[in-house]
C-alpha cells in the first residue's frame, strides 16, 4: 500500500476516560511525529469561553500516518494493542480514513478578510476584492504554508515598524520572509533595493509569488538561506524570527546594518525582551523603539 | 468583551517542533486557524521544553482567532522516562515492562498535580499508578 506525499491515513479510537492514556499513547507510537489530538466530549454548548467536558462518554483520540509499505503492519500492531488494553477498559474499534493534504491545508482562507495594518498597509488576500483608500500601500497576499498573513502581532509590528522607519531609496532586508508580506511592505514603502531570505524553501516559494503578485520583481530579490545570504549592507534591516535567533544572529545583523541604519527585531515574548535587548546592546546596537502588541515585542535599534 | 468560543481543541506534539503537517493541520485547518500561526506561536512558547511532548489546548472563537494554554507532560511520557523504557506494554495485562517506585509516582503526581481531576498528591498518585498498571509496568514499594 503506498500513497502520495500529501495523503495521510487517519487513525481514529473512542476510548473510556480512564483508558484514554494507554490508548493515546499506542496511537502516538505509531503516529507522524508522535503526535496525537484528543477530543473530550462536550457537555454544555460551547460559549463564552465556558465548557463542560461529559465524564460519562468516550474520548476520541486521533493521530496520523503517512501510508507506506509498512503501514498495514503497523496497523495490526494498533489492532492487537486495543484489543488488550480493551480487556481491562471501554476501547472502541480502530477507524482509519484517508486525508489529503488539500482538504485541510487551505481551510482557514474562508475566514481570511481584508487587514489593515498601522496607518497605510493594507492586507488584500488575492482572491478578494479591495477598493483602496488615497494613500493605502495594498499588499496582494497568498502566504499558502508560510508565516506572515498579517493576523499574527509579530507582522503587525513589524508592518508599523516599517511604516515608521523606511526611508525612499533605501537598502532594505527581511530576513525570515516568511510569506514575503514585510520584503513586499518595504519594496511599497521606498525601497530601492529589497533582499529577502528564508532557510525553508516553502517561504521561498510563497515570498517569490508574493513579489510577482505584487508586480515587485524589479526590487526585490527572494534568497534561500540565512544571514549568510544577504551579503552587504542594508539601511534597515526587519528579522521577524524567533528570540533564541535573533540572539544567535545579533553580531552578524549588527554586521550587516548600515551606520545609522535601523534594525527591528520581531517574534519576541515579553518574557524574553530584556535578554534579546541585551544581546543587541553586546552587539553594538543602540535601543531607539518598542512596540507592543498582546505579550509579543518588536524591538528598534539602530547603529551609530 | 470575552468572545464566543468555537471549538476546543487539544493536541500532544513535541515541544518546539510543530509543523503545518497533521495532527495540527488537520486538527485546525477545518476551523479556520491561520495554522502558520499557531506553529510560530507553539514552538516559541515551548522552545525550552525541547525534547518532551508538551501537551496543548486550543480554545478558537468564531472569529477564528484562537489562545492557548500548554500542560504537563503525559504521564506515560513521565512514567516511560521514570522506568527507563521506550515504550508500554501492548498487552498490559500480561507482559509487564519495567518497573517503577512509589517515590516516583509521588513525583510524578507532584508534576501532573495542575493538570489532574485530584484534591492532593495522594489522589493524584492513585491515578498515575492506574495509567503505570495500564501500560504495563509494575509498582513497587
Amino acid at each position: 500500500m503506498t500513497g502520495s506525499q500529501d495523503t495521510w491515513l487517519e487513525l481514529r479510537v473512542e476510548a473510556d476516560r480512564e483508558a484514554a492514556e494507554p490508548v493515546g499513547e499506542l496511537l502516538a507510537r505509531f503516529g507522524y511525529q508522535h503526535a496525537l489530538v484528543i477530543q473530550e466530549p462536550i457537555l454544555d454548548e460551547l460559549s463564552w469561553g465556558t465548557y463542560v467536558v461529559d465524564p460519562d462518554r468516550p474520548v476520541t483520540l486521533t493521530t496520523y500516518v503517512r501510508e507506506t509499505d509498512e503501514t498495514t503492519g503497523a496497523l495490526d500492531r494498533i489492532r492487537e494493542g486495543l484489543w488488550h488494553l480493551g480487556r481491562i477498559r471501554y476501547v472502541g474499534e480502530l477507524q482509519t480514513r484517508r486525508v489529503r493534504e488539500e482538504d485541510w491545508l487551505n481551510a482557514w482562507k474562508a475566514h481570511y478578510r481584508v487587514i489593515r495594518v498601522g496607518r497605510r498597509v493594507v492586507i488584500k488576500p488575492t482572491w478578494l476584492d479591495y477598493e483602496p483608500e488615497r494613500e493605502d500601500v495594498v499588499i496582494d497576499l497568498d502566504p499558502g504554508m508560510a508565516f506572515g498573513t498579517g493576523l499574527h502581532p509579530t507582522t503587525r509590528l513589524c508592518l508599523r515598524a516599517i511604516e515608521e522607519f523606511s526611508r525612499p531609496g533605501m537598502r532594505a532586508l527581511d530576513l525570515g520572509t516568511g510569506s514575503g508580506v514585510l520584503a513586499v511592505a518595504l519594496a511599497k514603502m521606498g525601497a530601492y533595493r529589497v533582499v529577502a531570505t528564508d532557510i525553508d524553501p516553502v517561504a521561498v516559494d510563497a515570498a517569490r509569488a508574493a513579489v510577482e503578485r505584487n508586480s515587485a520583481s524589479a526590487l526585490v530579490e527572494v534568497r534561500e538561506g540565512s544571514i549568510e545570504a544577504a551579503e552587504g549592507t542594508y539601511d534597515l534591516i526587519v528579522a521577524n524570527i524567533i528570540a533564541s535567533v535573533i540572539i544567535e544572529l545579533a553580531p552578524s545583523l549588527a554586521a550587516a546594518l548600515e551606520s545609522g541604519g535601523h534594525l527591528v527585531a520581531s517574534g519576541i515574548l515579553e518574557e524574553r525582551y530584556e535578554e534579546v535587548a541585551l544581546w543587541l546592546a553586546a552587539a553594538g546596537l543602540h535601543a531607539r523603539d518598542l512596540l507592543r502588541e498582546d505579550d509579543w515585542i518588536a524591538i528598534v535599534v539602530s547603529k551609530e | 468583551m470575552a468572545k464566543k468560543v468555537k471549538a476546543v481543541v487539544k493536541l500532544q506534539i513535541p515541544a518546539g517542533k510543530a509543523t503545518p503537517a497533521p495532527p495540527v493541520g488537520t486538527a485546525l485547518g477545518p476551523h479556520g486557524v491561520a495554522i502558520m500561526n499557531f506553529v510560530k506561536e507553539y514552538n516559541e512558547r515551548t522552545a525550552s521544553q525541547v525534547g518532551q511532548v508538551i501537551p496543548v489546548e486550543i480554545t478558537i472563537f468564531e472569529d477564528r482567532s484562537f489562545t492557548f494554554i500548554t500542560k504537563t507532560p503525559p504521564a506515560v511520557d513521565l512514567l516511560r522516562k521514570a522506568a527507563g523504557i521506550e515504550k508500554g506494554s501492548g498487552v498490559p495485562n500480561r507482559q509487564k515492562v519495567g518497573r517503577v517506585t512509589r517515590d516516583q509516582i509521588r513525583e510524578i503526581a507532584q508534576t501532573k498535580l495542575p493538570d489532574l481531576n485530584a484534591y492532593d498528591v495522594d489522589q493524584a498518585a492513585k491515578i498515575i499508578e492506574g495509567t503505570a498498571r495500564s501500560m504495563g509496568l509494575e509498582v513497587e514499594g
